[in-house]
């Protein structure tokens, strides 16, 4: 009897103890995920998704979830040493929702989580972001369009950090750095120290 | 550096990190479109590590959307029982000495 009141007391402070991790977000297993998914059913996960239409989209998402109001939340990795989210990321996961709305039919929430993990695999943070509408999916393409076409002049990066690892630096810096010359492809063309294989 | 493609659909469908790419740098898009993709090193060791975190991620699936609150009931019980048998044991096999 006082050996099973032992065990007892020993499995209660164990209990207590994990609870408490789980409590501080120490688990992994409830770390990873935000309290809105904790308890959600996995639906889809690494899935190519396309839709057709007025934008033909094709994207594959890492995990889609289906949140308590039977919405679809996207979840995106990003591997990167900043604990934050980018432009570039809304946008990815907008296409994303327009891929998967435009495949299952099914609702998808406007909002999704960026799941950000440091080079060594530590994860970092778990990030809401709120997802740009259809319509401007669709005028985004269409700038798309228009650059690869020549018709509008490409906008630089605002970060110098992105320069720094660009392998287009050198044929798009020295122009960028000159701000009364243009950027114009004659001009690169011209100088011909830039060859595409 | 490494040339990775060469960009040849035009007016296929647009893929979500070919978009995303427009937020980070419009030029850069430009340039890949016109000269393929091109990668530094710093770059491809990147996108290794990037591919090996999405590997264990897709396998740790089932792991993170599992309800935990099952599982820690599972494992206490579990625990309490093995601790039981461990006690019980040790105490048989005293008595067994002592005898």
């Amino acid at each position: 009897m006082r050996t099973e009141a032992a065990v007892g007391v020993v499995v209660g402070a164990l209990a207590v103890i994990l609870w408490w991790r789980r409590r501080r977000g120490m688990d992994p297993w409830v770390a990873v995920l935000p309290p809105e998914l904790r308890r959600a059913r996995l639906v889809y996960a690494e899935r190519l998704f396309r839709s057709v239409g007025a934008v033909s989209v094709t994207a594959k998402v890492d995990r889609v979830y289906r949140n308590a109001a039977g919405a679809l939340v996207l979840i995106e990795l990003k591997t990167r040493e900043a604990n934050r989210t980018y432009w570039s990321d809304v946008i990815e996961l907008s296409a994303q929702r327009v891929a998967v709305m435009g495949q299952t039919g099914e609702a998808v929430a406007d909002h999704a989580y960026v799941l950000t993990d440091r080079p060594d695999g530590h994860r970092t943070g778990c990030h809401r972001v709120r997802l740009k509408p259809h319509n401007d999916l669709i005028t985004f393409v269409a700038r798309r369009r228009e650059l690869l076409a020549g018709k509008i002049e490409p906008q630089p990066t605002r970060s110098s950090g992105m320069c720094r690892k660009c392998a287009f630096a050198w044929p798009c810096d020295p122009l960028w750095l000159r701000s009364d010359q243009r950027f114009t492809w004659s001009a690169i063309a011209a100088k011909r120290k830039f060859r595409c294989n | 550096m490494a040339v990775v493609e060469k960009r040849k659909r035009r007016g296929a469908s647009v893929s979500a990190s070919e978009l995303a790419q427009m937020g980070v740098c419009e030029r850069l898009v430009v340039f890949e479109h016109r000269y393929g993709k091109r990668r530094t090193v710093e770059q491809q060791h990147a996108i290794k590590r990037g591919l090996l975190a999405h590997e264990r991620f897709y396998r740790e699936r089932h792991r993170d959307s599992i309800r935990p609150g099952r599982y820690f009931v599972a494992f206490l019980v579990f625990v309490r029982r093995l601790a039981l048998w461990a006690v019980k044991w040790f105490q048989s096999r005293k008595r067994r000495d002592e005898n």
